[in-house]
Protein backbone atom coordinates (compact mmCIF):
# COMPACT_ATOMS: atom_id res chain seq x y z
CA UNK A 1 0.00 0.00 0.00
CA UNK A 2 1.38 3.74 -0.88
CA UNK A 3 0.51 6.89 0.48
CA UNK A 4 -2.10 7.60 -1.53
CA UNK A 5 -3.97 4.12 -1.59
CA UNK A 6 -3.89 4.24 2.36
CA UNK A 7 -5.64 7.91 2.13
CA UNK A 8 -8.58 5.95 -0.12
CA UNK A 9 -8.87 4.08 2.38
CA UNK A 10 -8.19 6.46 5.43
CA UNK A 11 -12.14 6.70 6.69
CA UNK A 12 -12.51 2.75 6.41
CA UNK A 13 -9.49 2.69 8.17
CA UNK A 14 -10.55 4.88 10.86
CA UNK A 15 -13.51 3.61 11.36
CA UNK A 16 -12.05 0.04 11.49
CA UNK A 17 -14.16 -1.70 8.67
CA UNK A 18 -10.98 -2.85 6.37
CA UNK A 19 -10.80 -6.40 5.33
CA UNK A 20 -7.61 -8.42 7.79
CA UNK A 21 -5.71 -8.51 4.99
CA UNK A 22 -6.30 -4.28 3.69
CA UNK A 23 -5.63 -3.26 7.56
CA UNK A 24 -2.27 -5.62 7.33
CA UNK A 25 -1.75 -3.84 4.92
CA UNK A 26 -2.33 -0.54 5.93
CA UNK A 27 -0.62 -0.92 9.11
CA UNK A 28 2.85 -1.95 7.46
CA UNK A 29 2.38 1.10 5.23
CA UNK A 30 1.50 3.37 8.44
CA UNK A 31 5.27 2.15 10.54
CA UNK A 32 7.39 2.91 7.59
CA UNK A 33 5.47 5.71 6.70
CA UNK A 34 5.45 9.37 9.35
CA UNK A 35 3.31 11.30 6.94
CA UNK A 36 0.33 9.20 6.84
CA UNK A 37 0.32 7.96 10.36
CA UNK A 38 0.32 11.55 11.57
CA UNK A 39 -2.53 11.86 9.29
CA UNK A 40 -4.15 9.02 10.92
CA UNK A 41 -3.38 10.10 14.09
CA UNK A 42 -4.70 13.63 13.82
CA UNK A 43 -7.89 12.63 12.51
CA UNK A 44 -8.02 10.08 14.85
CA UNK A 45 -7.47 12.53 17.54
CA UNK A 46 -9.90 15.17 15.91
CA UNK A 47 -12.57 12.77 16.35
CA UNK A 48 -11.98 11.43 20.00
CA UNK A 49 -11.63 15.49 20.71
CA UNK A 50 -15.26 16.10 19.59
CA UNK A 51 -16.67 12.97 20.66
CA UNK A 52 -15.94 13.70 24.26
CA UNK A 53 -16.25 17.45 24.35
CA UNK A 54 -17.76 18.82 27.27
CA UNK A 55 -21.42 19.30 27.19
CA UNK A 56 -23.99 19.60 29.50
CA UNK A 57 -27.19 21.72 29.30
CA UNK A 58 -27.30 24.67 31.38
CA UNK A 59 -30.50 24.06 34.01
CA UNK A 60 -32.25 27.14 32.73
CA UNK A 61 -32.14 25.84 28.92
CA UNK A 62 -34.19 22.51 30.40
CA UNK A 63 -36.54 25.14 32.51
CA UNK A 64 -36.96 26.86 28.82
CA UNK A 65 -37.30 23.66 27.02
CA UNK A 66 -39.64 22.58 29.35
CA UNK A 67 -41.76 25.78 30.00
CA UNK A 68 -42.40 26.32 26.35
CA UNK A 69 -43.62 22.66 25.99
CA UNK A 70 -46.43 23.56 28.48
CA UNK A 71 -47.16 26.90 27.79
CA UNK A 72 -47.64 26.21 23.45
CA UNK A 73 -49.78 22.93 24.31
CA UNK A 74 -52.00 23.74 27.26
CA UNK A 75 -55.41 23.72 26.52
CA UNK A 76 -56.75 27.60 26.50
CA UNK A 77 -58.85 28.22 29.01
CA UNK A 78 -61.24 30.52 29.09
CA UNK B 1 -43.25 -16.81 10.02
CA UNK B 2 -39.86 -15.26 10.68
CA UNK B 3 -39.10 -13.53 13.98
CA UNK B 4 -39.39 -9.82 13.20
CA UNK B 5 -35.99 -7.74 14.24
CA UNK B 6 -35.66 -6.47 17.67
CA UNK B 7 -36.91 -2.64 17.09
CA UNK B 8 -33.82 0.12 17.41
CA UNK B 9 -35.62 2.02 20.53
CA UNK B 10 -35.50 -0.07 24.21
CA UNK B 11 -38.41 -0.92 26.26
CA UNK B 12 -37.99 1.09 28.66
CA UNK B 13 -37.42 4.24 25.80
CA UNK B 14 -40.75 2.90 24.05
CA UNK B 15 -42.77 2.58 27.63
CA UNK B 16 -41.56 6.77 27.48
CA UNK B 17 -42.87 7.81 24.38
CA UNK B 18 -46.27 5.45 24.69
CA UNK B 19 -46.73 7.44 28.47
CA UNK B 20 -45.92 10.70 26.70
CA UNK B 21 -48.12 10.37 24.39
CA UNK B 22 -50.88 10.00 26.86
CA UNK B 23 -49.36 13.40 28.01
CA UNK B 24 -47.80 12.62 30.79
CA UNK B 25 -45.12 15.73 31.35
CA UNK B 26 -42.82 13.33 33.40
CA UNK B 27 -42.36 11.14 31.29
CA UNK B 28 -42.04 13.33 28.50
CA UNK B 29 -39.57 15.41 30.79
CA UNK B 30 -37.20 12.25 31.22
CA UNK B 31 -37.09 11.58 27.50
CA UNK B 32 -35.83 15.75 27.47
CA UNK B 33 -33.14 15.18 30.02
CA UNK B 34 -32.09 11.86 28.09
CA UNK B 35 -31.24 13.69 24.83
CA UNK B 36 -31.09 17.87 25.45
CA UNK B 37 -27.62 17.93 25.70
CA UNK B 38 -26.98 16.39 22.19
CA UNK B 39 -29.63 18.21 20.29
CA UNK B 40 -28.31 21.53 21.66
CA UNK B 41 -25.10 20.59 20.79
CA UNK B 42 -25.90 19.43 17.46
CA UNK B 43 -27.92 22.82 17.17
CA UNK B 44 -24.80 24.78 18.29
CA UNK B 45 -22.11 23.05 15.29
CA UNK B 46 -25.29 23.16 12.53
CA UNK B 47 -26.24 26.83 13.52
CA UNK B 48 -22.88 28.12 14.66
CA UNK B 49 -24.18 30.49 17.02
CA UNK B 50 -26.16 30.05 20.79
CA UNK B 51 -29.07 32.07 20.44
CA UNK B 52 -30.32 30.09 17.17
CA UNK B 53 -29.58 26.87 19.07
CA UNK B 54 -31.78 27.73 21.89
CA UNK B 55 -34.05 28.35 19.79
CA UNK B 56 -33.63 25.23 17.63
CA UNK B 57 -33.47 23.27 20.75
CA UNK B 58 -36.88 24.66 21.77
CA UNK B 59 -38.87 23.91 18.78
CA UNK B 60 -37.05 20.69 18.47
CA UNK B 61 -38.94 19.13 21.85
CA UNK B 62 -42.13 21.03 21.33
CA UNK B 63 -41.94 19.50 17.36
CA UNK B 64 -40.93 16.13 19.00
CA UNK B 65 -44.14 16.46 21.91
CA UNK B 66 -46.78 17.46 19.42
CA UNK B 67 -45.71 14.77 16.63
CA UNK B 68 -45.14 11.74 19.01
CA UNK B 69 -48.09 10.11 16.79
CA UNK B 70 -45.30 10.23 13.81
CA UNK B 71 -42.63 8.19 15.70
CA UNK B 72 -42.81 4.63 14.95
CA UNK B 73 -40.14 3.15 16.86
CA UNK B 74 -38.57 1.62 13.28
CA UNK B 75 -35.54 3.99 14.19
CA UNK B 76 -33.33 5.15 17.17
CA UNK B 77 -35.46 8.31 19.17
CA UNK B 78 -31.92 10.48 18.55
CA UNK B 79 -32.27 9.50 14.98
CA UNK B 80 -35.77 11.10 15.12
CA UNK B 81 -35.21 14.14 17.12
CA UNK B 82 -31.75 14.77 14.91
CA UNK B 83 -33.78 15.26 11.81
CA UNK B 84 -36.24 17.56 13.05
CA UNK B 85 -33.33 19.59 14.95
CA UNK B 86 -31.34 19.29 11.70
CA UNK B 87 -34.97 21.06 9.61
CA UNK B 88 -35.80 23.46 12.37
CA UNK B 89 -31.70 24.56 11.93
CA UNK B 90 -31.47 24.55 8.26
CA UNK B 91 -34.91 26.85 8.37
CA UNK B 92 -32.51 29.19 10.61
CA UNK B 93 -30.08 29.22 8.59
CA UNK B 94 -31.67 30.43 5.68
CA UNK B 95 -33.12 33.01 7.85
CA UNK B 96 -30.58 34.17 8.37
CA UNK B 97 -28.42 34.46 5.55
CA UNK B 98 -31.57 35.10 3.13
CA UNK B 99 -30.59 31.92 0.83
CA UNK B 100 -33.15 30.16 -0.03
CA UNK B 101 -31.20 27.12 -0.96
CA UNK B 102 -29.34 26.38 2.06
CA UNK B 103 -29.62 22.17 1.64
CA UNK B 104 -27.82 18.93 2.11
CA UNK B 105 -28.22 17.94 -0.88
CA UNK B 106 -26.07 20.28 -2.82
CA UNK B 107 -23.01 18.54 -5.23
CA UNK B 108 -19.64 18.43 -3.42
CA UNK B 109 -17.18 21.26 -5.22
CA UNK B 110 -14.47 19.18 -6.96
CA UNK B 111 -10.96 19.68 -5.60
CA UNK B 112 -8.53 19.12 -3.40
CA UNK B 113 -9.05 16.97 -0.24
CA UNK B 114 -6.95 19.45 1.56
CA UNK B 115 -4.28 17.23 2.67
CA UNK B 116 -1.00 19.48 3.43
CA UNK B 117 1.82 17.56 5.28
CA UNK B 118 2.96 19.36 8.06
CA UNK B 119 0.73 19.00 10.72
CA UNK B 120 2.24 18.31 13.95
CA UNK B 121 1.05 15.14 15.91
CA UNK B 122 -0.86 16.30 19.08
CA UNK B 123 -3.15 14.57 21.29
CA UNK B 124 -6.36 15.36 23.77
CA UNK B 125 -5.51 15.37 27.39
CA UNK B 126 -8.92 14.48 28.84
CA UNK B 127 -8.00 16.47 32.43
CA UNK B 128 -6.81 19.37 31.43
CA UNK B 129 -9.03 19.87 28.28
CA UNK B 130 -12.24 19.54 28.54
CA UNK B 131 -13.56 21.43 31.38
CA UNK B 132 -11.87 24.54 29.21
CA UNK B 133 -14.35 27.03 27.92
CA UNK B 134 -11.64 27.83 25.51
CA UNK B 135 -11.49 24.52 23.73
CA UNK B 136 -14.92 24.50 24.03
CA UNK B 137 -14.89 27.90 21.28
CA UNK B 138 -12.67 26.54 18.84
CA UNK B 139 -14.12 23.43 18.60
CA UNK B 140 -17.64 24.91 18.07
CA UNK B 141 -16.12 27.70 15.49
CA UNK B 142 -13.63 25.16 13.54
CA UNK B 143 -16.84 23.26 12.50
CA UNK B 144 -18.96 26.12 12.37
CA UNK B 145 -16.66 27.07 9.56
CA UNK B 146 -16.80 23.63 7.51
CA UNK B 147 -19.60 23.74 4.73
CA UNK B 148 -23.28 23.06 5.53
CA UNK B 149 -22.97 19.36 4.17
CA UNK B 150 -19.45 18.35 5.91
CA UNK B 151 -20.56 19.50 9.42
CA UNK B 152 -23.81 18.06 9.17
CA UNK B 153 -22.27 14.48 7.98
CA UNK B 154 -19.65 14.86 10.65
CA UNK B 155 -22.01 15.55 13.35
CA UNK B 156 -24.14 12.68 12.33
CA UNK B 157 -21.62 9.72 11.65
CA UNK B 158 -18.62 11.24 14.22
CA UNK B 159 -19.70 12.52 16.83
CA UNK B 160 -23.48 11.44 17.53
CA UNK B 161 -22.60 8.33 16.09
CA UNK B 162 -24.96 7.42 13.39
CA UNK B 163 -24.25 4.76 11.13
CA UNK B 164 -23.42 5.10 7.51
CA UNK B 165 -27.12 4.37 6.54
CA UNK B 166 -28.59 5.70 9.33
CA UNK B 167 -27.09 9.43 8.27
CA UNK B 168 -27.77 9.28 4.40
CA UNK B 169 -30.95 8.21 5.03
CA UNK B 170 -31.53 11.19 7.37
CA UNK B 171 -30.08 13.52 4.78
CA UNK B 172 -31.57 11.93 1.64
CA UNK B 173 -27.81 11.95 0.13
CA UNK B 174 -26.11 8.42 -0.93
CA UNK B 175 -24.04 6.39 1.06
CA UNK B 176 -20.88 7.14 -1.21
CA UNK B 177 -21.78 11.12 -0.76
CA UNK B 178 -21.93 10.82 3.05
CA UNK B 179 -18.41 8.80 3.34
CA UNK B 180 -16.80 11.19 0.45
CA UNK B 181 -18.64 14.11 2.84
CA UNK B 182 -16.82 12.50 6.14
CA UNK B 183 -13.52 12.46 4.61
CA UNK B 184 -13.43 15.53 3.61
CA UNK B 185 -15.00 16.90 7.12
CA UNK B 186 -12.28 14.93 9.12
CA UNK B 187 -9.32 16.08 7.24
CA UNK B 188 -10.31 19.86 6.88
CA UNK B 189 -11.29 19.99 10.56
CA UNK B 190 -8.07 18.11 11.67
CA UNK B 191 -6.19 21.07 9.72
CA UNK B 192 -8.20 23.72 11.61
CA UNK B 193 -7.72 21.56 14.83
CA UNK B 194 -3.99 21.03 14.34
CA UNK B 195 -2.63 24.58 13.91
CA UNK B 196 -4.64 25.59 17.73
CA UNK B 197 -3.28 22.18 19.85
CA UNK B 198 0.04 23.18 17.75
CA UNK B 199 0.41 26.58 18.90
CA UNK B 200 -0.42 25.45 22.78
CA UNK B 201 1.98 22.80 22.86
CA UNK B 202 -0.22 20.24 23.21
CA UNK B 203 1.77 18.20 20.94
CA UNK B 204 2.96 14.78 21.35
CA UNK B 205 6.87 14.37 21.75
ZN1 LIG C 1 2.33 7.26 3.44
Amino acid sequence: MNCSELLQNLNAYLDDELSPSLKGAAQTHLSACRSCSVVVNTCHSTIQVYRHQYHQLPAFLHRKVMDNVNRRTRPLVR
Amino acid sequence: MSASPPLPISDQEQDLVQAARGHDMAAFERLVRRYEARVYRLAVHITGNEPDAEDVLQETFLKAYTHLDQFQGQSRFYTWLARIAINEALMRLRKRRGQPEVSLDEEIEAGEATLPRHVQDWRPNPEQLYAESELNRILRGSIASLPLHYRTVFQLRDIDELSTEETAELMGISMPAVKSRLLRARLQLRNKLARYFASRRMVKP
